[in-house]
C-alpha cells in the first residue's frame, strides 16, 4: 500500500500559552486514505451511542455472578455428603412437573460449575421452542428444588437481555450484531488511517500545552493503539455472537434434517410413551464418548431434537474440548446411540467467541484487564466524537473570518 | 520512534499479543492462564509504563 498521507503544511511554530489549538495538519492522501477515514469517523461516530450501553452493560455482565450474589439472587444449595449417589433423573424431572402439572419438561442442564445442580425447563405441551420456557433448578442428590429465580429475571439477566438483544429478540440481536460490525470496520480503518498523526511522536508521548484538541489526538491514537487487540477481539466475537441464532438455524436446518432423515427420526410418531430411562440415555451417550460429560439433554419432539430421540449434549474432559460440544442422538425408546455428531465449523465460532466475549474465564485479573480495556475503549469512542464535533465551530468560524474579509 | 515509523506494524503486533494470550488462556493449565494473562496485559502494560516515563521526562 503507498503511503496514505503526506503533510504538506502545518504550523509548527508553538502557540502561546492557553491558545485553543494549532493550526489544522493538512494532507494530501490517498483515494484510500479518504475513504478510510470517512468510514473511520462515521462508523464511530454511528456505533458511539449505542457502544456507550454495550459497554457499561459489558462491564456490570463481567461481575455478574459477583453482583448476583451481593443482592441475593444466587440459589445455595448445601453440598451433599461425600458418596451420596445422585437420585434418578426422573424423579427429579417428576419432582420439576409437580411444581408446574400442566407443563412438560423439554430439556435438562447439568451445570458444570454446580455440578449438584440439574435445571429441568418446562414449557407448555405442544411447545417445540424454549421460549417461556419455565426453569425448575433442582438438587440432584436431594432431589429437591433450589429456590432460584429465573435467571432472565435478575437484574444481571435483564442486562444481559439489554446487552445481547436490546429486548427485541432476534432483531435486536442482529442490530448488535451490526453496531459490532461497524466496530470492527472502525478499528480496522483506524489502523489504516493513524500513522500520520503520530508522525514523530513517541509511543507514550502525550502533547501538552500545544491544545486540547491535540491532546485529546494524542490520547485517542495511543489508547486506541494500546487497547486495539482486545477492542478487535471482543467486537469480532460480538458478530458472531450476534449470529449465533442464525447459526443455530442453520443447523436445525440441515445437520439436524440429515440426522434426523438418517436415523428415522421424520415423520416418526413423538416419543412420549415408557421408553428408555432419562438414565439410561444419558449412560448410552455417555458410553460411547468415554471421558465426555452430559451438559444437556433435549426431549424428543424438541426444536433441536428428532421426534424419536434425545439430543445429548457432551462436553470434553479438559482444554478447549469443554468448551465444545459433540452431539450424541440417542433413540428415546431403547437409548441406542444412533450417532455422534461433532459441531459444524459455524457452531464451534460461536461457542468459541462466547468466553472470549465475555472474558469470564480468567478470574479476577482477567475481569479487570477487561473492565480497563473496556472503559479506555469507552474513552477512545467518546474523545474520537469530541474531535469530530470539536472541528465543527472551526471551521464555522474559519469560514465567518473568509466572509468577513470578502465583505471588507 | 518504531511506532511513528511502522505504525500499522506496531497495531498489528499489539493485537497478536493480545489476542494469542487471550486464546492462551483459554487453556486450563494454570501455566498457560498465567502466560496468557501476562501477554494480553503486554500492550496495557507497555503503555502505561512508557505514558509514565514520557511524564517523568518532561
Amino acid at each position: 500500500m503507498t503511503h496514505p498521507a503526506r503533510i504538506v503544511a502545518g504550523t509548527r511554530t508553538r502557540p502561546p500559552p492557553g491558545a485553543a489549538a494549532v493550526a489544522p495538519v493538512r494532507f494530501t492522501a490517498s483515494r484510500g486514505f479518504r475513504v478510510s477515514l470517512w468510514l473511520h469517523r462515521w462508523t464511530g461516530l454511528i456505533a458511539a451511542p449505542f457502544f456507550l450501553i454495550l459497554c457499561i452493560t459489558g462491564t456490570i455482565l463481567i461481575f455478574h455472578e459477583e453482583i448476583d450474589e451481593g443482592l441475593g439472587y444466587a440459589a445455595h444449595a448445601e453440598a451433599a455428603s461425600p458418596g451420596t449417589p445422585e437420585r434418578p433423573l426422573s424423579e427429579i424431572v417428576a419432582t420439576a412437573v409437580a411444581k408446574t402439572p400442566e407443563r412438560r419438561p423439554l430439556a435438562l442442564v447439568f451445570d458444570a460449575d454446580h455440578p449438584e445442580r440439574v435445571t429441568v425447563s418446562l414449557v407448555e405441551p405442544g411447545t417445540r421452542s424454549f421460549d417461556g420456557a419455565k426453569p425448575v433448578v433442582l438438587d440432584r442428590y436431594r432431589g429437591t428444588a433450589i429456590e432460584a429465580p429465573d435467571p432472565r429475571s435478575t437484574p444481571t439477566g435483564i442486562i444481559l437481555t439489554l446487552h445481547a438483544n436490546w429486548f427485541l429478540g432476534l432483531p435486536g440481536e442482529l442490530a448488535g450484531g451490526v453496531v459490532a460490525l461497524l466496530v470492527v470496520i472502525c478499528l480496522v480503518t483506524g489502523v489504516v488511517i493513524y500513522g500520520p498523526f503520530i508522525k514523530g511522536l513517541a509511543f507514550g508521548l502525550i502533547r501538552r500545552g500545544r491544545g486540547e484538541r491535540l491532546r485529546q489526538r494524542d490520547l485517542h491514537n495511543f489508547l486506541g493503539t494500546v487497547t486495539l487487540g482486545w477492542a478487535l477481539l471482543v467486537s469480532a466475537t460480538g458478530v458472531t455472537l450476534a449470529l449465533g441464532d442464525i447459526a443455530l438455524k442453520v443447523w436445525q436446518a440441515t445437520e439436524l434434517q440429515r440426522l434426523a432423515v438418517a436415523h428415522g427420526g421424520q415423520g416418526h410418531a413423538l416419543a412420549t410413551g415408557p421408553g428408555a430411562s432419562l438414565d439410561a440415555v444419558r449412560a448410552a451417550a455417555e458410553a460411547a464418548k468415554p471421558g465426555w460429560r452430559t451438559s444437556l439433554m433435549l426431549y424428543p419432539g424438541s426444536a433441536f431434537s428428532t421426534d424419536r430421540h434425545f439430543t445429548v449434549l457432551l462436553v470434553g474432559p479438559e482444554g478447549l474440548q469443554k468448551r465444545l460440544f459433540e452431539i450424541a442422538l440417542v433413540d428415546a425408546a431403547d437409548a441406542r446411540v444412533a450417532e455422534i455428531a461433532t459441531l459444524p465449523w459455524y457452531l464451534v465460532v460461536t461457542q468459541l467467541s462466547q468466553p472470549l466475549h465475555f472474558g469470564d474465564y480468567g478470574g479476577l485479573p482477567l475481569k479487570l484487564l477487561w473492565t480497563a480495556c473496556a472503559w479506555f475503549t469507552l474513552f477512545v469512542t467518546g474523545n474520537g466524537a469530541w474531535l469530530w464535533f470539536a472541528r465543527r465551530p472551526r471551521r464555522k468560524a474559519a469560514g465567518e473570518e473568509r466572509g468577513a474579509g470578502q465583505t471588507a | 520512534m518504531i511506532w511513528a515509523r511502522h505504525p500499522t506494524g506496531v497495531a498489528l503486533a499489539v493485537t497478536t499479543v493480545t489476542i494469542a494470550g487471550l486464546a492462551a488462556m483459554l487453556a486450563e493449565g494454570a501455566a498457560w492462564k498465567v502466560a496468557g494473562f501476562i501477554l494480553a496485559a503486554v500492550p496495557p502494560a507497555a503503555g502505561l509504563a512508557a505514558y509514565l516515563s514520557h511524564r517523568r521526562g518532561r
